[in-house]
């Protein structure tokens, strides 16, 4: 009797604690995202006024302006790489090369490269700056007409981040643009993409732009006729979470200057610091978050000025996973290149030496983006055990619920809206409403999944991280694999 | 029977702009706005000239003058590039795919129709 | 809490207040704080999304109209121009300025009383003057002042948003109209770099006794971007005065309009400014002397050699390099032994490959074949990388 009572009452007193933690915990997330949401507002309005009369012929024509090498690394994509490689050669650039790393393909990739675009090997002095796998022979076309290509033919070294340093190593210019051979990228994306670098008076080491999800856009032999946001729930999702998690998140970051991630799909960055950084972790499940800590850690340690820009525009269209099998890859591996990437640099994180990185980014990611699914999980825990022992004061959680909910509805319309204000991809507003109404089933419907593939890739990192690495590596190319959602484990 | 013209330029204002100024100066015009469409209208239209802009969606025009050279192996069918871009780079490139002419933007009306005269005459 | 109820009281209409609100104000207050805040946010969340989403089927709308009419405009603009400058009977024969302007057509198929249509045609008069050289473009300018447009372009100017005023300054040097010299000079030290920038363009394209008197009193950076504009301006403006830029390599401390001047005399091949050029080469920054050496091997300043090699030792690999590539351009042949050299001797890559280069550049075909014969292997290997013609870099 006397038992009872006590645990009853420590339960109570564990419950309003427990309601207390969650409800400051929501509020400072919300708060956050109103700052952040103010943050990138204000950066959106200043970067759209100072852009908006910009004649971009200037660099467009100029002998002065920067070279940049596109790095696409390939790894069995027989099917589109000779489309993929033409619409490479038509960005509008007037100096640029495009280096396609085949990562030892299985397939008919190289084959395909050599007819199409009459390659011949040359004799190449391949300087390994970055430690790669054995680069075999490094091709050039004999037809003038694709003088712009490089064709580099690897060792597979199970990742992309391996590739990309090949890549990196036979690169000639001082800017590199770190892309995926299926990504399409707006015709314009490095004349828009290399302004930050030119524009700043502190050293700009790396440029990220927003990227979308392609699934449902017209697309011929790799360009981009029509943007059309995805038909299916899964991929529709993931439009709406880039969009936020783009225009709110990364804009607002890099306008403080403690933007950490660039994108793997898109990113163009400074050649000098990425070698001198080591180039890409091909150990990492999250390569291009990373890659970025670490630049960032050689700028801060050498105590350098530098930024990490972000530009607004949606420069990228890729296949977001259209099954919840390969989606469920794609984010375990994710949540696991989270908390490696957070062991590996803990000591960033609360390090006043590692700036706004140390000071914010880092608690930020730790707190809000690794901790959060977990106290999710607990908290459903705890309310299923305080429904079954009757303890729950359902209007107070029903309340609770109904304030996470309604305030996560409210900014995901924001970026929506935003979005639509600014940039205007889509054509008609039908498309945008149906967009915006997802926002409301997102909560129930997807969120949860992205938890669990967090918890799930958090408990992979613990326990099977011995097991799991060979496993796992394979899928350096995530978004290949969404592709061809059973990937042949004889390949690699 | 009047000379046929094929006008490729991503850009539809100017596009129109060369197509009228040619007509006017009575020529048959066909115009095409990216390099696949370039390709077709050329197997379609046999032109007796080639007019193209550089930097364009799928083909680029440094790829539809090597297709026209090598693939469909004709050398005669006189090429007039037109580009904004200053590179000497490119303008070697160009040449050496067997371009006939090279014209940076901005575009001087009278002298493009000139030049693409004399290259039909000759 | 009795506050914001009273306040609810005071805006929401009372039949309304009544019924849905006053009865659960005693519910309200009743609730532990944390609750009662919670459900604040959730009105307020609720009435956002709602306003957003109205916001966005309005602001859409009328974006979408506003394009119907505009692009319907346009290409009634584009089609006019078209037809009556570009194909203008008189434009091959007659001068320009004797052109008879087509500006009635304009007026009465345009209308032109409206602000938006004003703007309209002059980004369409902006693109053919952008995209068309020779007679024509003078005949739109023409075409542009005899309407009238410039009054809306200088209303521009003078705006208090600097935005606006860029796009003033922008339609006015397209066209070639003036603006007091002051204005633009006062813009030209700006605070706001874009502006600052596109008024150092006009200033450029506009002045007629000066066009770079800015440069005496530039400061804080001239950024690369900003030197590309500028850059593309001074060299793509018909009838520019150029004047020997030689004048503020020494004049100004500006370590940006340095290099900015050193690009300008080697693109206007400016051969007087070597020995002014020549003397940068004690600059302290290593950057300065850099872009120093390169243009003195872009201009094949023989006389500069000797200097460079006796500096050669003491320099940064950045230097290094700039004096391998300048021996290439310059290619007298006396330093051939000292290129073979480094060449051999060196430990740095770049180096090297700049050596190998320069050895190549030299045409020495003995020389080259006794290198890919007798060199060690890793040497060999970078000579042939630069003599493979597919490799371009």
């Amino acid at each position: 009797m006397l038992l009872n009572f006590t645990i009853s009452h420590l339960w109570h007193l564990l419950q309003s604690l427990y309601e207390g933690f969650i409800f400051y915990y929501a509020a400072a997330i919300m708060s956050l995202y109103v700052i952040l949401a103010i943050f990138s507002a204000l950066a959106i309005r200043q970067f759209k006024r100072r852009n908006s009369f910009v004649d971009y012929k200037s660099i467009l024509n100029s002998p002065h302006a920067p070279g940049i090498s596109v790095i696409a690394p390939a790894y069995n994509e027989g099917a589109t790489i000779i489309d993929n490689v033409h619409s490479l050669l038509t960005l509008n650039y007037a100096k640029f090369e495009v280096i396609i790393v085949n990562d030892g393909s299985t397939d008919d990739t190289l084959e395909k490269l050599i007819r199409e675009f009459e390659l011949v090997p040359v004799k190449f002095d391949y300087q390994e700056r970055i430690v790669t796998r054995p680069v075999k022979r490094v091709f050039r076309s004999t037809n003038p007409a694709f003088s712009k290509l490089i064709v580099v033919d690897k060792e597979n070294g199970k990742s992309k981040a391996d590739a990309s340093n090949a890549g990196i190593n036979v690169a000639s210019y001082p800017l590199f643009l770190c892309t995926d051979v299926d990504c399409i990228i707006e015709k314009n994306t490095l004349l828009h993409m290399v302004k930050p670098f030119l524009e700043e008076e502190i050293r700009v080491i790396a440029v990220g732009a927003t990227i979308r999800i392609a699934n449902s856009c017209e697309v011929d032999q790799g360009v981009l006729l029509r943007v059309i946001p995805p038909k299916k729930l899964l991929p529709r999702f993931q439009e709406l979470e880039y969009i936020r998690s783009f225009l709110l998140g990364r804009m607002a970051w890099s306008q403080m200057n403690g933007l950490i991630i660039v994108s793997g799909g898109l990113g163009l960055f400074d050649k000098e610091i990425v070698i001198k950084a080591g180039g890409y972790d091909h150990t990492s499940f999250a390569e291009d978050m990373e890659m970025i800590t670490r630049m960032r850690r050689y700028m801060e340690e050498n105590k350098l000025p530098y930024r990490v820009r972000y530009i607004p525009n949606s420069q990228c269209w890729t296949e977001g996973p259209s099954t919840l099998k390969v989606f469920s890859k794609q984010r375990t591996r994710w949540a696991r290149g989270l908390i490696q990437c957070l062991t590996v640099h803990r000591r960033v994180i609360g390090n006043p030496k590692y700036g706004i990185m140390g000071l914010l980014t880092y608690p930020y990611m730790v707190l809000f983006e690794w901790l959060a699914p977990f106290l999710e999980i607990t908290g459903l825990i705890f309310y299923v055990v305080s429904g079954l022992t009757g303890s729950i004061n359902w209007t107070h959680t029903l309340i609770l619920l109904l304030y996470v909910y309604s305030f996560s509805v409210a900014i995901t319309t924001i970026a929506v809206l935003w979005d639509q204000l600014t940039f205007k991809y889509y054509d008609s507003i039908w498309q945008v409403i149906g967009l915006c109404a997802m926002a409301i089933v997102e909560p129930i419907l997807y969120h949860p999944l992205n938890v669990f593939f967090s918890i799930r890739g958090n408990y992979f990192y613990f326990t099977g991280k011995k097991l799991a690495w060979g496993n796992m590596s394979r899928q350096g190319f995530a978004r290949r694999q969404m592709a061809q959602a059973q990937p042949s484990e004889a390949s690699t | 029977m009047a000379k046929k013209i094929l006008i490729i330029e991503d850009e539809p204002v100017m596009l129109k702009t060369l197509e009228l100024l040619f007509r006017k100066k009575g020529y048959e015009v066909v115009t095409a706005t990216n390099g696949k469409e370039a390709m077709e209208q050329i197997r379609r239209y046999a032109p007796d000239a080639v007019i193209t802009d550089v930097m364009m969606p799928y083909l680029p025009g440094t790829e539809i003058i090597s297709r026209l050279r090598h693939e469909l192996k004709n050398e005669k069918t006189p090429v007039v590039v037109i580009s904004s871009v200053e590179l000497d780079s490119l303008v070697e490139e160009v040449f050496a795919l067997g371009a006939n002419d090279f014209i940076r933007k901005p575009i001087v009306p009278a002298e493009l129709v000139a030049r693409v005269e004399k290259l039909l005459v000759s | 809490m009795r506050d914001l109820f009273d306040v609810l009281q005071q805006i929401i209409p009372y039949p309304f207040w009544a019924r849905y609100i006053a009865p659960y104000q005693s519910w309200f207050e009743a609730q532990p704080p944390f609750i009662r805040f919670a459900l604040i946010v959730i009105v307020i969340a609720t009435v956002a999304i709602l306003c957003m989403y109205a916001l966005l089927s309005i602001t859409r709308l009328r974006y979408q109209w506003k394009q119907h009419r505009e692009n319907k405009f346009r290409q009634k603009a584009e089609a006019l121009i078209i037809e009556h400058v570009m194909l203008h009977p008189d434009i091959d024969i007659s001068p320009p300025e004797q052109v008879a302007l087509p500006d009635a057509v304009f007026r009465e198929e345009l209308g032109l009383r409206r602000r938006w249509q004003k703007q309209v045609l002059i980004d369409v008069m902006m693109y053919y003057h952008k995209n068309f050289a020779g007679k024509t473009a003078q005949v739109i300018r023409r075409l542009y002042i005899q309407l009238r447009l410039d009054k809306l372009s200088y209303r521009k100017l003078r705006s208090w948003r600097w935005n606006k005023k860029i796009e003033g300054l922008h339609e006015l040097s397209e066209m070639q109209l003036q603006v007091p010299e002051v204005t633009m000079l006062e813009l030209t030290t700006s605070r706001n770099r874009v502006l600052r920038m596109e008024a150092q363009a006009a200033y450029i394209r506009l002045s007629k006794n000066e066009p770079f008197k800015f440069f005496d009193h530039l400061h804080g950076r001239l950024l690369p971007w900003e030197q590309l504009f500028l850059f593309e301006v001074i060299t793509h403006t018909p009838g520019l005065n150029i004047p020997s830029f030689s004048r503020w390599l020494h004049y100004a401390e500006n370590t940006d309009l340095k290099l900015f001047c050193l690009k300008l005399i080697v693109h206007f091949n400016q051969f007087n400014a070597i020995p002014a050029v020549m003397k940068l080469l004690e600059h302290p920054n290593a950057q300065v002397r850099a872009a120093a050496i390169d243009a003195l091997g872009q201009l094949e300043a023989v006389d500069a050699e000797d200097q460079l090699v006796q500096l050669y030792v003491d320099q940064p690999v950045e230097c290094q390099v700039a004096i391998l590539r300048a021996l290439g351009h310059i290619r007298s042949g006396r330093y051939l032994h000292f290129l073979k050299e480094e060449f051999l001797r060196s430990q740095d890559y770049a180096v090297r490959k700049e050596a190998a280069r320069a050895i190549i550049d030299h045409g020495d075909e003995n020389l080259i074949e006794s290198l890919l014969q007798h060199a060690p292997e890793e040497r060999r290997r970078t000579l042939e990388h630069c003599l493979d013609p597919l490799i371009k870099s």
